[in-house]
């Protein structure tokens, strides 16, 4: 899991972020973002500009993922009908995404202590030889903060890219799967272009989210000014 | 005036009826077994899906080359009906059934003049139609001219980065200072739009004002200064008014010239710590609630300078936000103390609360407490007092992922609850992309002086809006 999770995905990154999200009756709501981010010797961050729909454009969303441990992540929100920028409380990663079907906690780099990883086997998928970990949060903690009791992980063997994953989701009958559709090297470093989660409740799918990954650019040395506060109210930097 | 030592049932039970149906749904939720082990194929056979077969082509989240201007903005229909009222007295304008009809369209156009500079402006305009229905003869030029239409500019401004490390930005803005949510005390550059108290739209609260701003920015820390260079007071509510507080016309209110003399300042300092956010202000500006004086045995009213010292101070530990305001205000007048320039501190203290599934809960206490404080102007025309406390509770929940939202707001006025309240609930539905319908519901109770006017008791609103945003 340590090779997983500490792959090279470069010192910075910028990319465009496309989300379907699709409900059981077909009907479909399209979320837009733009994405910065960068990989610090102590924290990791990152900073989201929503483009779409039109009622969200120009929120804006950054975050702080500090290493050390016990140092919580900080985080900020830039609501432009108030012309204010909010500190918020990180805790809850277990929310929803924008609505979607990957929480927050999808969104960010596990904390690796907090998970007790079992292989279970090697399975094939789609032609590829992966390895079947199963990760269970070691406290209820740690589940409640993530929303998933246990997650079950298909990691490619040769690029340890996770391309299928079961969770259940915590203190609910639901599930989510998620499946990698497209993935591609991108300046040596393999990147999802495309991939689904779905919410399953029993066989049917009750929710879906198509997400999409696009003019993916790595190490740019993005300025530090990017990932500052007054960059939320700034808006999309404009190099 | 009516004068209530608690807060009334129908009020207490307004707002535990709101925050337990916001709250219990989480608090009691059951903890299904999990569908128990499962073996590999049974997984990986669980991938039967994919995408819909009328999955939108993919598009450009952001061009490679985008357009040097667009055209952004909204448009939104309001409907008020005001369920309370008894019927007028004679020659009065009649407020109940049907108030507010109302069309708005805002138009935003962001232009990137280029890749360190960048431009703003829009303008908002609408028309209410409840007026015309209602025999616009029965309202008065003021009020026809205040609520009937519209057209304004709003922001317009042009900001820019010459070298990193510096922000400027000039023209009509909206400056937001401290941490505050709901109660103003350091956020003192903006005026407001309080036209329907309880009814403005968050987003058309704060009004722009010409500014000019220089932001220096190092580590964590941004220094500002800001001089303000167009004095509005904002928008009240004017004589024979739905709003209007009080039974008689006001004096005459004076007008400061826009001139160098009358040039507000500010200077703040902000700095973004780990775990915590803090604020230092400074303000010379004048104070948009005016205060009624006799010059030359003439009543009028005039608007102090005042001098704002502020801190704001907020950060967060686990599920918790929270936040604490100071303001020191200086150079305050008033009617029966002519000759003195009072003083007042401000503070607020604040919570807020996610844990909650979806939900966030935030409370709000602020006391304004007049130092050195006369009871000679606790008497018409001043009617002060010497602490005035305003509490407010807040819960917004969400549902649907997002596509519907609860919300909640209650405020009350005086320490022990005795100056009035108001509460506002609203629900928020999105149809789809860029369209919602929202519904809700507006009461006023009234209190001791001080708090919510008399005028407001049969003030309770219904309201809808549908608002379509591209």
């Amino acid at each position: 899991m340590e090779r997983v999770i500490n792959r090279d995905k470069g010192n910075d990154k910028t990319s465009d972020m496309e989300m379907v999200l699709i409900d059981k009756r077909g009907s479909q709501r399209v979320r837009k973002i733009r994405g910065f981010y960068q990989e610090l010797e102590k924290q990791r961050d990152s900073i989201l500009f929503f483009l779409a729909p039109a009622d969200v454009k120009n929120t804006a969303f950054l975050t702080y993922d500090h290493k050390q441990k016990g140092m919580d992540d900080e985080q900020w929100l830039y609501l432009p009908a108030l012309r204010k920028t909010k500190r918020i409380a990180g805790k809850d990663q277990s929310g929803s995404f924008m609505g979607s079907d990957f929480n927050y906690s999808d969104m960010t780099e596990p904390n690796i202590d907090d998970f007790v990883y079992k292989k279970q086997g090697e399975p094939v998928v789609e032609g590829m030889k992966t390895w079947q970990i199963e990760a269970t949060p070691k406290n209820r903690e740690v589940a409640s903060d993530t929303g998933y009791s246990k997650s079950v992980m298909f990691v490619r063997q040769d690029n340890f890219v996770p391309i299928r994953s079961v969770s259940w989701v915590n203190r609910s009958r639901k599930m989510k799967f998620m499946k990698v559709v497209k993935l591609e090297q991108i300046e040596g470093i393999w990147v999802v272009l495309e991939s689904q989660m779905a919410t399953k409740e029993g066989r049917s799918v009750v929710h879906s989210t198509y997400l999409r990954n696009s003019n993916v650019r790595f190490n740019q040395s993005l300025p530090k000014e990017v990932f500052a506060v007054r960059q939320l109210e700034k808006g999309l930097p404009g190099f | 005036m009516n004068s209530t030592s608690y807060l009334p049932a129908a009020q207490r039970l307004n707002v535990v009826v709101v925050m337990l149906g916001l709250a219990l749904p989480t608090v009691f939720a059951q903890d299904p077994a999990n569908q128990g082990d499962m073996d590999t194929s049974d997984l990986l056979g669980e991938f039967d899906f994919g995408p819909p077969a009328n999955l939108p082509p993919s598009e450009p989240v952001a061009p490679a080359n985008p357009k040097k201007w667009e055209i952004d903005g909204f448009l939104r229909s309001d409907l008020s009906y005001t369920f309370a009222g008894d019927a007028p007295a004679p020659g009065q304008p009649d407020y109940r059934g049907i108030t507010k009809l109302r069309n708005t369209l805002q138009l935003e156009v962001p232009v990137r003049m280029s890749p360190k500079w960048n431009g703003f402006v829009s303008g908002q305009f609408f028309y209410d139609f409840a007026y015309a229905l209602k025999d616009r003869r029965n309202f008065s030029e003021r009020v026809l001219d205040l609520y009937e239409d519209q057209a304004e500019l709003r922001e317009a401004y042009v900001s820019g980065s010459p070298w990193p490390g510096l922000d400027v930005k000039f023209g009509r803005q909206i400056s937001v200072w401290g941490a505050a949510d709901y109660v103003r005390v350091v956020d003192v550059l903006n005026p407001l739009d309080n036209r329907e108290p309880g009814l403005v739209d968050i987003e058309d609260l704060r009004l722009p004002v010409t500014m000019s701003r220089i932001d220096l920015s190092w580590d964590r820390w941004t220094l500002s200064g800001i001089a303000v260079h167009e004095v509005d007071f904002g928008r009240q509510p004017v004589f024979n008014g739905q709003f209007y507080p009080f039974s008689v016309a006001p004096p005459r209110e004076f007008q400061p010239s826009e001139s160098l003399a009358n040039t507000e300042v500010a200077v703040s300092l902000t700095g973004s710590l780990p775990g915590l956010d803090l604020g230092l202000y400074y303000a010379y500006f004048y104070d948009d609630i005016p205060h009624a004086e006799t010059v030359g045995g003439i009543p009028r009213l005039d608007h102090s300078r005042l001098s704002m010292t502020g801190l704001s101070v907020n950060g967060v530990t686990g599920n918790w936000g929270w936040k604490a305001e100071t303001a020191w205000m200086n150079g305050l007048e008033f009617n029966n103390l002519p000759s003195e320039r009072l003083s007042r501190l401000d503070a607020l203290a604040g919570l807020e609360y996610s844990g909650f599934k979806d939900t966030t809960v935030i409370f709000e206490v602020v006391n304004r407490h007049h130092l050195d404080f006369s009871p000679v102007l606790r008497a018409a025309p001043d009617f002060q007092n010497e602490n005035l406390t305003q509490y407010v509770l807040s819960a917004r929940r969400t549902f649907l992922r997002e596509r519907m939202s609860l919300y909640s707001i209650c405020s009350f006025f005086g320490a022990g609850l005795q100056r009035g309240s108001f509460q506002r609930f609203s629900a928020e539905y999105e149809l789809r992309d860029g369209v919602a319908l929202t519904m809700g519901v507006l009461f006023f109770h009234t209190g001791d002086q001080g708090g919510v006017p008399d005028t407001y008791e049969d003030n309770d609103i219904l309201f809808m809006q549908a608002k379509y945003s591209f």
